[in-house]
């Protein structure tokens, strides 16, 4: 059983994380803020029932994310189709890498994945439809295992892989798009004379 | 990326990337990676595509909701 009073002092090192977690997941300051908030008062209350030596930060998680589901979920019930039909496994990879000679391909990796800005992960990320975007949140940005996700999300671990797999594809497919948009894909365009 | 050894690879690639994977198929997707290029380029690139996202992804948590977050802690009873 945990001591309350120790709650601040374990707790608050993961507000940063928490924070960044509610902003991909409400898609805005405000409401992010809100769901931190909502997150810490349940947990404080909810402490005496959390055994202490296990992973403080994966049930704080778990909170977070069932706050987030019965709060907000309610205003996009049906999930957004995506189609990911023709999208194929390492599908950024296989788009930055087909062009020209292995040397120049090399750095054609380097300077897509170093051309992308916050503003694009952060909306690649915001883009995907809820029930890719927790599982990919969740293993890509913060690290949890399967099992964890599948603790955390309160589905299969089964269930966690496929949606894992099809929301890594969607992001990519969303990264490929900002990439082409910003010419971080074609020839380079030198204009010097 | 042709060989049934590359399939084999690519296969379990976010497997390989989660720590999700025993140690016996990590040493043998790791043999195939220093005899393969393609393959290397592939886990390299999808290793450094996470860092990316996960480096810029993140925010910087506004003071003020600290502040608050201590505040409310401390002024709640309704445990």
């Amino acid at each position: 059983m945990a001591d309350q009073a120790k709650f601040e002092d374990d707790a608050m090192q993961f507000a940063p994380q928490l924070y960044a977690a509610a902003m991909r997941m409400t898609r805005n300051p405000a409401d992010a803020e809100d769901l931190v908030q909502e997150t810490f008062l349940k947990a404080y209350r909810a402490y005496h029932t959390f055994t202490e030596g296990t992973n403080l930060k994966a049930w704080l998680y778990r909170i977070l994310t069932n706050t987030y589901i019965n709060r907000y979920r309610k205003l996009s019930r049906r999930p957004k189709e995506v189609d990911l039909g023709e999208v194929e496994d390492l599908y950024l990879y296989r788009k930055v890498s087909t062009a020209g000679t292995r040397e120049a391909s090399r750095s054609a990796e380097e300077e897509v994945l170093s051309g992308f800005v916050d503003s694009d992960v952060k909306q690649a990320i915001e883009a995907l439809p809820e029930n890719f975007r927790l599982p990919v949140l969740l293993a890509d940005v913060e690290g949890f295992s399967y099992k964890e996700i599948s603790d955390i999300m309160d589905v299969p671990i089964g269930t966690v892989m496929s949606r894992l797999h099809r929301g890594r594809k969607a992001l990519q497919k969303a990264l490929w798009e900002f990439a082409s948009e910003r010419g971080l894909t074609g020839p380079s365009e030198d204009t010097d004379e | 990326m042709s060989s049934r050894k590359c399939d084999h690879a690519v296969e379990r690639i976010y497997f390989y990337l989660d720590g999700e994977i025993n140690w016996y198929r990590r040493v043998r997707i790791n043999w195939h990676l220093r005899s393969c290029r393609m393959c290397e380029g592939a886990f390299d690139f999808e290793d450094k595509l996470r860092s990316v996202v996960r480096e810029k992804s993140a925010e910087s948590v506004p003071d003020e909701l600290i502040i608050r977050l201590r505040g409310i802690l401390r002024d709640d009873d309704g445990r």
